[in-house]
């Protein structure tokens, strides 16, 4: 049976079946696309999830990609840094008394031999910055992930459940914030001892409390969405609506903090460093390296520009990709729809 | 347990329709500090404060009043998303009043909830497949199978089956809303209470999503409590209009009565103030009643009646006596009788019934 009288064609008014099409509330996107003739399930419409958007967005963000480049070629560095001692010949930590230093003892300026100079012990500044970019990312990115764990566990618990589980944490937060961070940190290595676990540690345990923070504040407020109150509904239980349903929402915030937090880190490790409290001397490092070149600057620039260049960049990258994340990630910033 | 053997008794007399809910002196006070000056004081907002109801399988109720009535705390309180200061809720005769989540398993299949806004009520960061599937996984229902049934809902619902990778935010209110409405069904209820489903939706998105809950309610023979402040949504989609005034009860009754002899001056100067189609066609409008300020507090609400204060028929006694909610002008049967039969009881001590108010709302849906 068919309520459509059958087609007319040399009848304008007659109706057709195009007529009756458009459904009731089917905006263009829904309807398959005209030609599209594979059957339905053939079809896999794949929805943008708010990452796929937030990476499309960074990837229109010239400053940003061309930082990632370059956070990509200081990893590349540190990950290759051995090949710069298999290219030019020397180790790190080999001091070469007699080609690396002048007759008076003083280092020696770039040449063919010592790429980017030596330093006062006659290493080769450039092998160094390479073997540093290893100690400087993997202390920014380890504590960084440390940070990040522990914020995100305490803020979730903090922010869920609520009570006196919140007050408590809460007060630990600020507790943790009001503590002097460089006082403590020179007092812990001093009883432990400079080593890399230590100063990713001692990072870690004072940069938590403000991702809590942040985390518990979002946690809060999301608590209040509907989305929230109709997981419950279904019966979904705490573990679940805690991992599953807020804590996909936390995440971009979170994400962008720790890009943001990295050059922090890196230039933290090299504050302690400098100060004595980094690795222990042969390392190559380049918060080390500088302390090193105070003596030297006015006689080998050399010495103190090349590792503060190395860390200038690398930190300059991180937080310009930062910036670039937090605006991929920023609603208002919807520049996809242009 | 309370078994009152008023209950019972009523229970074996019908027992062709038993009461799918039962609500009784419902109860919902939340305390508060407040500092007044250099003390802190405490004091409770009586959200709900003795509200009583019954609903049958397939049946609709309606629960109509102005904002801040209790309205969204009743349906909270139904669904045991919160916990009733006092009173019952009876669910097919299981009291689930202060059942502990965990023992609240098998109510949450049976009573679904559809949220007011369908920006908020959707989690932005998952795909509806995976929404529709949570609750099917939480409950482990079509093990396996959840593709195909996620995709049966979305059908369901009016919606492509193919968009199951899709995010909300790649959808409109209306579709939303369809969501919504499909993830609550996911489970079968038998009772969903929808919380205001349509307000925060176009006008013209209302009536389809309206007649979608329609459809599906008769299709499924679903139980629904219906929270609204539109007058006209309400009288087309319910069987039973219960108007609500500060956590209370004014008027109840079969939707009929409601709007066409309504008995409490409150429910009189709600349906007087719905806006009226007769007015556009040309024809004078009606007299109006305007009420006067504001709802009063819910902390500390009126002696007595507590519409007294708006009321223009208010004398000393409403002052001095909280009114029943059960003279009925029309019926002097007992109270219990009437409300079984779905009839009329109201709280007012000078009911009186006007027939000359009622809104003109089409009595077809406009599709």
């Amino acid at each position: 049976m068919s309520i459509v009288p059958p087609h007319d064609p040399t009848d304008p008014t007659a109706p057709r079946l195009t007529d009756l099409e458009p459904k009731a509330e089917a905006p263009a996107f829904l309807t398959p696309e005209a030609g599209d003739e594979r059957p339905l399930q053939a079809r896999h419409i794949e929805g943008r999830s708010p990452w796929l958007l937030a990476w499309q967005r960074l990837r229109r963000d010239r400053v940003a990609m061309v930082s990632l480049v370059v956070i990509g070629l200081i990893i590349l560095l540190a990950i290759f840094a051995p090949v710069t001692t298999a290219i030019t010949g020397h180790p790190p930590n080999e001091q070469y008394r007699e080609t690396g230093l002048s007759p008076d003892g003083l280092p020696l300026p770039p040449s063919s031999e010592f790429w980017l100079g030596t330093d006062d012990l006659g290493r080769d500044i450039f092998v160094r910055i390479a073997y540093g970019a290893r100690v400087s990312l993997l202390v920014g990115v380890a504590a960084t992930l440390m940070t990040v764990l522990i914020g995100v566990v305490v803020g979730l618990a903090a922010g869920f459940l609520g009570g006196a589980v919140d007050t408590l944490l809460a007060r630990l937060i600020d507790l943790v914030l009001s503590i002097p961070f460089l006082l403590v940190a020179i007092a812990l290595v001093s009883i432990t001892g400079p080593s890399l676990t230590v100063t990713v540690l001692v990072i870690g345990f004072f940069s938590w409390a403000a991702v809590a923070r942040i985390v518990r504040g979002q946690v809060l407020s999301l608590r209040e969405r509907e989305f929230v109150e109709a997981a419950r509904s279904l019966g979904a239980s705490d573990r679940r609506i805690m991992f599953v349903d807020i804590m996909p929402n936390i995440l971009a915030p979170v994400i962008v903090y720790a890009s943001l937090l990295i050059p922090v880190v890196i230039v933290v490790e090299a504050t302690l460093s400098y100060l004595g409290l980094g690795l222990a001397p042969p390392t190559a490092d380049w918060g080390g390296m500088i302390s090193d070149a105070q003596n030297y600057y006015t006689t080998a620039w050399w010495f103190m520009v090349f590792p503060g260049m190395a860390l200038l960049m690398t930190t300059l990258a991180f937080n310009l990709f930062g910036d670039g994340v937090r605006d991929a990630f920023d609603p208002r910033s919807d520049r996809i729809f242009e | 347990m309370t078994a009152q053997p008023s209950t019972q008794t009523r229970a074996a007399a019908d027992s062709a329709a038993k009461p799918l809910l039962e609500v009784t002196d419902l109860q919902r006070y939340f305390p508060f500090r407040e500092v007044q000056g250099l003390r802190m004081v405490k004091a409770t907002v009586k959200a709900v404060d003795g509200i009583s109801f019954t609903l049958r399988q397939g049946q609709t109720l309606g629960l109509v009043g102005e904002s801040g009535c209790g309205k969204s705390t009743t349906s909270r309180l139904v669904t045991r998303l919160d916990e009733p200061t006092a009173g019952s809720v009876v669910f097919e005769g299981r009291d689930i009043t202060h059942l502990k989540e965990h023992q609240l398993r098998s109510i949450r299949r049976d009573v679904q909830m559809i949220f007011q806004d369908p920006y908020s009520s959707l989690n932005p960061r998952h795909t509806i497949g995976s929404i529709l599937s949570t609750p099917l996984k939480v409950h482990g229902l079509h093990k396996g199978k959840e593709k195909a049934r996620v995709q049966e809902l979305l059908e369901l619902v009016g919606l492509n089956p193919e968009h199951i990778n899709r995010y909300p935010s790649e959808f409109s209110g209306g579709q939303r809303q369809r969501i919504g409405i499909a993830r609550a069904l996911a489970v079968e209820p038998k009772l969903i209470i929808a919380d205001e489903p349509v307000s925060a939706l176009d006008v013209s998105i209302q009536a389809q999503v309206m007649n979608l809950l329609g459809k599906l309610r008769d299709e499924l023979d679903l139980a629904f409590i219906f929270v609204a402040h539109d007058l006209g949504v309400v009288r087309h989609f319910c069987d039973q209009v219960a108007v609500m005034y500060l956590g209370k009860i004014v008027e109840y009754g079969d939707k009929k009565k409601i709007y066409e002899a309504p008995e409490h001056p409150y429910t009189q100067a709600l349906l007087s103030a719905a806006p009226d189609i007769n007015v556009a066609r040309g024809i004078a409008p009606k007299e109006r009643i305007r009420l006067i300020g504001d709802v009063p507090s819910p902390i500390d609400p009126p002696s007595g009646c507590r519409f007294r204060t708006r009321c223009w028929k208010a004398q000393d006694i409403c002052a001095q006596q909280e009114p029943p909610l059960a003279t009925s002008v029309e019926d002097t049967t007992s109270v219990r009788a009437r409300r079984d039969r779905g009839l009329h009881l109201q709280a007012c001590h000078f009911p009186e019934v006007k027939t000359t108010l009622v809104a003109e709302v089409p009595a077809e849906p406009v599709a």
